[in-house]
């Protein structure tokens, strides 16, 4: 009997380790002409970005002045991650395809490679395939190295009210709104990253709902790195009205490169009265081979604010890529009656690396959080989960529930939690519970004995790990993230 | 005579909304009162305010006992004064044995009483002899209060609580809820052991089936705070039929 | 080798030169000693006061063995039991320094650089006497620096109560080396005056079957960290970490665990309840560490803690890092104030609101004291140590 599990267990730990990078099906990369800013950052490079963006006077000097910050700081070194020194100068901080110069006014205009490119990634961007396909509507804003491609439907969100357009467009076009929010969620010097990030910062999105909407349909913007050597420094920024109503949806590739990329990105989101955004990101970048070989260091800082009374953000990730993950997405809880979550599944394989978690921090009264974070290592990885609680003085009757376990498939991988629980309110009540076990050996026999390959098995089980987060995804994401789950772990199941 | 317990015109809401809404009721010594009703219908806010649990506002009417106002008393005073809630929900307390609980408890009240508190020799006895009779063994008076007991034995150890503080008046709220018939059967028997002429019952559920077990002399219905209906012990069994439909529309006509 | 006198010289430079952490340091993230102590110490006493009374929690406890240090200084020890013997640090100057870890941990070279009496106990068979090492400072200014180093024999065992009373800045460090199959049972009971700093640190290593189990119990204080790192090294060690915290004023308790398992087949139980009135801070910091290879390991934390007043504050950090994957490791915190709704059942069973309370949170540490049911002694010691709980609960109810 025994005997039999360590043959199980043998063959499971196999199939996950055979696990290769070619099972990353979006590693192809795309052929096209690209404009690129000379190798390196300093002044002039940010001047470039700027003036390519044709952006106002305060832009840049926002830009200058978060650059004059990111000199004095240095990297981060407390996550549990480890990665050779990155070369700041050795960077492309700017790359866009040549076509996309003018910025083509409707679909027929964009580049038919990069229209390709986003139909092999399974990204609709023509509305009347999606309307006439079986597909759930969702608006999509494509960016592609440094840029956005193509914004879809553009016009139906306008009738409703919404916003929803790249970051250069809104500098232009609603210079106010971004005057107005920039910066105030992530401050330029939160961090190395933010500061590097609002210094070169290329392309994102921007979306505003206006007061007591609900928008019509899902957005989502797809972000793809396609050039070597390139950083990519996307920021979104969204905003909520009063008693309006978002779901907002991220989805990240890369072509597989055996030098690492990297990618800093800021996300601000601004909740205020009554409103509510649900942010959902599928973050799939190229994790490197199963040597260890290449893939991205994705350091990214996600907050949001729920800035005024009953206000709600709710972030879901499901992180299966990238070599090196560094990511928080953090909700600040200033209003009364605010809640913020965090849902996460976390899956390493091979070299991955990932540190990630959040921070809850409570300001308002009866303000609540929650955090399930589900951590899967496999092949050599390491996943840690580092997450923050903060319940400040006035945080009267503040609640948190925070489970975080871990799964460890093999024993070459390791698996960390590392939470931070602090309150000056005693009215708060906080509950904290974390788990590290591997994948019982009785449970896999079992669904062996009723017929279930060990690949099926691993996959249904780490599923079944999972659901409290899958359930969070908005469905169509849910049915491709189970799938992701599958993939990442065993290639052959999904 | 004067009743027990009498609950005039009572008014009783919970964050500022009203749940009781005019209700009265007189239990007499000997008497056992059954309240049956729906869910929402008041059931454990009549229970709670009556035991004076906080948050529980009495807007308008009173709770006697023995002609006593209860209104301005707490909890404990309550307890002394003769009042004993069987919790739906028996509380676990981690680290308090349930022979400390005990001890504490029943001294308290006959400190309140102007009775003579036990010693540990004779309260032992006192305990075990009441636990002997509600086939709780030994072990269970060595456990933290409530803590990893099914739901059997919390009920079990709700009714030996009545039994060492031998109240005069005993509200049951849903002490039938999460029994198997079995244990439905010892509770029911260790209630009947402790009707005497001297004490009321007021018996809370939402079932007929308690009923059974305990008999009732008078059931009340109780739907939108109100008792909409008092009749002999045959009403539970029309209640059993004909369900609360009727009683819930009269009220919300 | 290396003499005792040169590692100490070495340890004072370092001391010159890094000082005590702050909290850009990890490890003391919630409590920045370089804030709050003085770089250096001067009076330091090189003789013993006379006549000072000591508390000793033993001191009911017939045939307790008691050692006494006074200011740093160790009074004259009574006659010794078969199997039990004394040395010098100095005279055993390999136990000093044995990792990198004691010449770049601070509580490590603060120590060696002030180090005033260091002494090794050997331990060679079952000692049944429970020996009581107390710590006392006779005032403000005084400054103890103690480190002890336990041995225990293959199929030893001791009961040991360490505990600490006074005024003044005492840091001991304590390391226990625990031979196959043998028993340490460990309390400690930090008692002290509101102005004392209590740096505390405890290394235990266990080799095979070893058991340590620790009941620590901090009742008063000003600054204090109890630490305790234990290093598992062979199969079938077990390590029970049981800590009380019961603070008031505006004292600041840290209570620091790192469970390092090195090999397979281990285990390790840590378990710490916080009480915290008035202003104070109360933090649980606790580690463990599962090695590549170290399978089969059982590790749970639990942390909760109870807050009594509106400007107390508690800080937790449950850290869990696994390297190894046939493992069972798991950790829970829990914090809030007293569960209004056990108020409400015990006072309608007649007991009264400050009674209800008092039930309620020491039944909250009843768990911790329960332990010590296993130590010799126990009933008394018991007794001695509800006694003081009771005196602080009465003071928060």
């Amino acid at each position: 009997m025994s005997q039999a599990k360590e043959n199980i267990e043998k063959e499971t730990v196999e199939k996950v380790q055979s696990l290769a990078g070619e099972k990353y099906k979006y590693g192809f990369s795309t052929d096209i002409d690209s404009e690129k800013a000379p190798k390196g950052l300093n002044e002039d490079i940010i001047r470039f970005i700027s003036a390519k963006k044709d952006e106002p006077e305060w832009l840049l000097e926002w830009r200058l002045d978060a650059f004059e910050r990111w000199l004095t700081m240095s990297e981060p070194k407390w996550a549990m991650v480890d990665y050779p020194q990155i070369d700041y100068q050795d960077l492309y901080y700017y790359s866009a395809p040549k076509s996309m110069d003018d910025r083509p006014e409707t679909l027929d205009e964009v580049d038919p490679e990069l229209l390709r490119t986003y139909e092999k990634l399974g990204i609709p961007l023509s509305e009347q395939e999606v309307l006439a396909g079986v597909k759930n509507r969702v608006a999509v804003d494509a960016v592609f190295d440094s840029v956005s491609v193509a914004t879809t439907f553009r016009e139906e969100l306008a009738t409703a009210g919404v916003i929803f357009c790249s970051f250069s467009e809104a500098v232009k076009e609603y210079p106010e709104l971004v005057k107005k929010y920039l910066g105030t969620v992530v401050p330029k010097s939160d961090n190395y990253f933010t500061a590097l990030n609002s210094a070169v910062f290329s392309d994102g999105s921007f979306v505003y709902i206006p007061p007591n909407t609900r928008c019509p349909m899902e957005l989502s913007t797809y972000f793809r790195i396609n050039e070597p050597n390139t950083g990519q420094f996307e920021r979104t920024l969204l905003i909520a009205d009063k008693g309006s109503y978002v779901s907002y949806l991220e989805g990240c590739t890369a072509p597989m490169r055996d030098e690492n990329q990297l990618h800093a990105a800021v996300v601000e989101l601004v909740a205020l009265e009554d409103a509510e955004i649900k942010y959902s990101t599928v973050q799939n970048w190229y994790p490197g081979d199963e040597e260890g070989r290449g893939g991205i260091y994705n350091f990214v800082t996600k907050r949001g604010d729920c800035r005024e009374n009953n206000a709600k953000i709710s972030w879901t990730q499901v992180e299966t890529g990238s070599a090196v993950t560094w990511k928080y997405p953090s909700c600040i809880l200033r209003g009364d009656n605010t809640v913020g979550e965090f849902y996460s599944i976390a899956i390493g394989n091979n070299y991955q690396q990932i540190d990630s978690g959040t921070k809850m921090i409570h300001l308002g009264k009866n303000t609540s959080s929650r955090i399930i974070s589900k951590g899967i290592s496999a092949g050599k990885s390491s996943n840690a989960y580092r997450g923050q609680v903060s319940i400040h003085r006035k945080a009267d009757k503040a609640r948190n529930f925070t489970q975080c376990d871990s799964l460890l498939i093999g024993d070459t991988c390791s698996a960390h939690t590392v939470p931070y629980i602090e309150t000056k309110n005693p009215s708060a009540i906080l509950e904290h519970e974390a788990t590290t076990s591997k994948i019982s050996d009785d449970q896999l026999f079992y669904c062996q004995q009723r017929g279930l390959d060990a690949e099926e098995a691993v996959s249904l089980i780490v599923n079944g790990f999972c659901k409290d987060v899958l359930q969070h995804l908005p469905m169509e994401f849910a049915v491709e993230a189970q799938k992701l789950v599958g993939i990442s772990l065993e290639g052959s199941v999904g | 005579m004067s009743a027990l317990l009498e609950i005039k015109n009572l008014h009783v809401s919970v964050a500022d909304t009203q749940i009781l809404k005019g209700l009265s009721l007189s239990v007499s010594a000997g008497e056992v009162h059954a309240i049956m009703g729906p869910n929402g219908s008041g059931k454990s806010t009549l229970s709670y305010v009556l035991a004076g649990r906080d948050g529980y506002e009495i807007t308008e009417g009173d709770i006697l006992l023995n002609g006593v106002s209860l209104k301005d008393m707490n909890p404990e005073d309550r307890a002394i004064a003769g009042l004993f809630l069987a919790f739906q929900y028996p509380l676990e307390i981690p680290g308090v044995t349930n022979m400390t609980f005990l001890k504490t408890s029943v001294n308290a009240v006959r400190r309140g009483r102007g009775e003579e508190e036990l010693d540990a020799a004779s309260f032992l006895r006192f305990v075990r002899e009441k636990a002997k009779a509600l086939r709780l063994d030994d072990d269970m008076l060595k456990r933290p209060l409530n803590v990893g007991f099914s739901g059997g034995e919390k009920k079990r150890n709700e009714i030996l609580q009545m039994s060492v503080l031998e109240p005069m008046m005993a509200i049951l709220d849903e002490t039938d809820s999460g029994l198997d018939i079995d244990a439905l059967k010892t509770v029911a028997e260790g209630v009947n052991a402790l009707r005497d002429a001297q004490r009321g019952m007021l018996v809370i559920t939402h079932y007929q089936r308690l009923l059974d077990y305990i008999k009732p002399d008078i059931v009340h219905i109780l739907a939108g705070g109100q008792i909409v209906k008092t009749g002999s012990p045959e009403l539970a069994l029309e209640l059993e039929k004909s369900g609360y439909a009727d009683y819930v529309g009269e009220v919300v006509a | 080798m290396t003499s005792f006198n040169h590692m100490q010289q070495e340890a004072k430079e370092i001391f010159a030169a890094h000082g005590w952490p702050n909290k850009r340091n990890e490890d003391w993230h919630y409590t920045d000693l370089s804030a709050r102590l003085p770089s250096s110490f001067q009076n330091q006493s090189l003789e013993l006061s006379e006549d000072v009374h000591i508390d000793n929690l033993t001191c009911d406890v017939e045939e307790a063995l008691q050692l006494n240090f006074i200011n740093g200084l160790l009074t004259e020890a009574g006659e010794l039991p078969d199997g039990l013997e004394i040395s010098a640090l100095i005279d055993n100057p390999d136990l000093v320094q044995q990792s990198d870890e004691d010449i770049t941990d601070p509580l490590l070279y603060a120590n060696l650089a002030h180090l005033e009496t260091g002494i090794v106990i050997d331990v060679s068979q079952v000692i049944e006497e429970p020996m009581e090492i107390h710590f006392h400072n006779t005032s403000a200014e005084e400054a103890s620096f103690v480190r002890i180093i336990f041995r225990l024999a293959e199929g030893a065992s001791l009961t040991l109560l360490e505990s600490h009373s006074g005024w003044g800045h005492t840091q001991l460090v304590s390391d226990v080396y625990q031979h196959e199959d043998s028993m340490l049972r460990h309390l400690k009971l930090h008692q002290a005056e509101d102005s004392q700093v209590s740096l505390l640190l405890n290394r235990v290593s266990l080799d095979a079957r070893a058991q340590y189990h620790n009941v620590a119990i901090s009742l008063s204080g000003g600054l204090g960290r109890l630490e305790t790192r234990v290093t598992f090294n062979a199969p079938g060690g077990h390590a029970g970490l049981a800590t009380a915290l019961l603070s008031g004023g505006k004292q600041h308790i840290d209570i620091t665990t790192r469970l390092n398992h090195l090999s397979a087949d281990t285990t390790s139980d840590t378990v710490a309840r916080t009480i915290l009135d008035d202003e104070a801070c109360g933090i649980f910091q606790g580690k463990v560490i599962v090695h590549e290879d170290a399978q089969r390991v059982e590790a749970t934390q639990k942390s909760d803690a109870l807050m009594l007043s509106a400007d107390a504050m508690m800080n937790v950090k449950p850290e869990l890092e696994i390297y190894a994957d046939d493992v069972a490791c798991a950790h829970g915190s829990a914090i809030g104030e007293i569960d209004h709704e056990a108020l409400f059942f015990l006072r309608s069973r007649g007991i009264g609101e400050e009674a209800a309370r008092i039930m309620l949170v020491e039944g909250f540490v009843s768990e911790i004291l329960g332990r010590l049911d296993d130590f010799a002694a126990g009933a008394v010691l018991q007794e001695n140590l509800l006694k003081r709980v009771a005196t602080f609960l009465k003071k928060s109810a």
